[in-house]
């Protein structure tokens, strides 16, 4: 069976919001920072990247300036916003909802996530 | 694909931005790509360094097209761009319609109740349509709306101003020179809203869009001038139905339509269609094709901005140049 990397749209908001509540962080960062974290497992491109910040920044999500650094070129950095906070939490719970369920409707241990609030 | 090449489709992609929010998006995303290129970490040889690379940057195409869907107006605003202007119409058209059919039944003063029914439409419909040019952001949609509010508002001064303009009809004097002498504050108003285009802008098919009318109006200042306060106008006075169609109904119909080709395309052969569409509704404007044959320079007059917007079309065919603003501008 063919492994799941290719990341679905729809959870790019809430992996770039848990990178921004460690720090601000511009675009490029926050790509390196994910890869880290999955050690490179899962591919999140500029295209699904750029286009989730900007809109997160209408949803005030997010806010960003530019930020200038002497001898480099200015680069726009990104802040996770407190209305951006809340959404994280109300996700990160219910994704720890949905993969428990998934886990036990396919007959894994309770314990098969740690952390399971429900 | 090299980082120029990436930067000049995605460039080519976000046709349609203001250039200063194409240059802003632009230069994040070629920062990144800088970064990529100048971090040790990112790859070992340049080999890998730019596949790695081309795989995060994905498409231009997909990036662009992303980014036009965070951008986009909302839909429903775009439904309702269609839906209100053709209640509009329709709110118009069947009043005088219906009032044939109805006839038979209702004595003549009937008339009288009709604007009680259309009046609150027409109203109803020019705020919706007012707030909907806000809420896209678009000045020059609310603005054009507002004009024909304001003109409809003068019209209304005198229904009957409709169907006769005479000099000679003696109830129609004091409403024909309220709007003959409407046309300077209004002149004045729309070279206010020329220059502020002209300066915020530089989409030539906006500025072509805010030019039509103040060519319009400017002619009809012309013709006050030459002609006198009441012009060589002659007005619709129950001819045959087919006229009524041509010279009220058709500008009409087109007037409050060519703002859904104008602002919901992108294409942008269909938003100059939208222009030329706008321009007929101008140039076609009851009651004076009537006296064409009569006044040759009228024919040229009420056609300038049927010719301008021919002109300016073929002008940027023939240089290939586009400048582009967000659809919305």
């Amino acid at each position: 069976m063919a492994e799941i990397q290719q990341l679905p749209k729809s959870s790019a908001p809430s992996l770039i919001l848990s990178v921004l509540a460690e720090g601000n962080k511009h675009g490029y960062a926050i790509l390196r920072e994910l890869d880290q974290r999955c050690g490179g497992y899962f591919s999140l491109t500029a295209a699904l990247l750029y286009p989730a910040l900007h809109q997160m920044e209408q949803d005030r999500l997010v806010t960003s300036r530019w930020e200038q650094s002497v001898g480099q070129p200015r680069r726009k950095v990104y802040a996770i916003t407190p209305a951006g906070r809340k959404r994280l939490n109300s996700g990160q719970a219910g994704w720890r909802r949905f993969i428990s369920r998934l886990s036990k409707s396919k007959g894994e241990p309770d314990d098969f996530i740690s952390g399971d609030s429900r | 694909m090299n980082a120029p090449d990436y930067l000049k489709r995605l460039k080519s992609g976000l046709r349609g931005f203001s250039p200063k929010k194409r240059t802003v998006l632009l230069e994040e995303i070629a920062g990144h790509i800088e970064m990529a290129q100048n971090d040790p970490g990112f790859a070992a040889d340049p080999e890998a360094r730019s596949q790695r690379l081309a795989a995060e940057m994905g498409s231009p195409g997909d990036l662009s097209r992303a980014l036009r869907n965070v951008y986009r107006p909302s839909r429903w605003l775009d439904f309702l761009l269609v839906v209100f202007p053709t209640i509009f119409f329709l709110t118009g058209a069947l009043q005088n319609f219906l009032f044939e059919y109805i006839e038979p039944w209702v004595s003549r003063n009937a008339s009288d109740v009709s604007p009680v029914i259309y009046m609150p439409v027409y109203i109803a419909s020019l705020v919706i349509l007012i707030v909907v040019g806000i809420l896209r952001g678009s000045k020059s949609l609310w603005v054009y709306w507002l004009s024909l509010a304001f003109l409809f508002s003068l019209l209304m001064c005198d229904a009957s101003r409709f169907y006769d303009l005479r000099i000679d009809n003696p109830h129609m004097i004091l409403s024909a020179l309220i709007v003959e002498f409407a046309w300077l504050p209004v002149l004045v108003g729309l070279a206010v809203w020329l220059v502020l285009i002209a300066l915020h802008s530089h989409e030539t098919l906006v500025r072509v869009m805010a030019l039509l009318p103040i060519i319009l109006t400017a002619g009809g200042l012309v013709r006050v001038l030459v002609w006198g306060p009441f012009g060589p106008t002659v007005g619709y006075s129950g001819g045959p139905r087919v006229e009524l169609i041509c010279s009220y109904y058709i500008p009409l119909l087109l007037s409050v339509l060519w703002p859904a080709l104008f602002y919901l395309f992108q294409n942008r052969l269909l938003r100059w269609l939208g222009l030329l569409v706008y321009a007929i509704s101008l140039s076609a404007v009851d009651p004076y094709v009537w006296v064409y044959t009569d006044y040759p320079g009228l024919i040229l007059l009420w056609n300038l901005p049927l010719l301008l917007v021919v002109c300016a079309w073929v002008v940027e065919a023939a240089q290939g140049r586009h400048i582009y603003l967000k659809p919305d501008a």
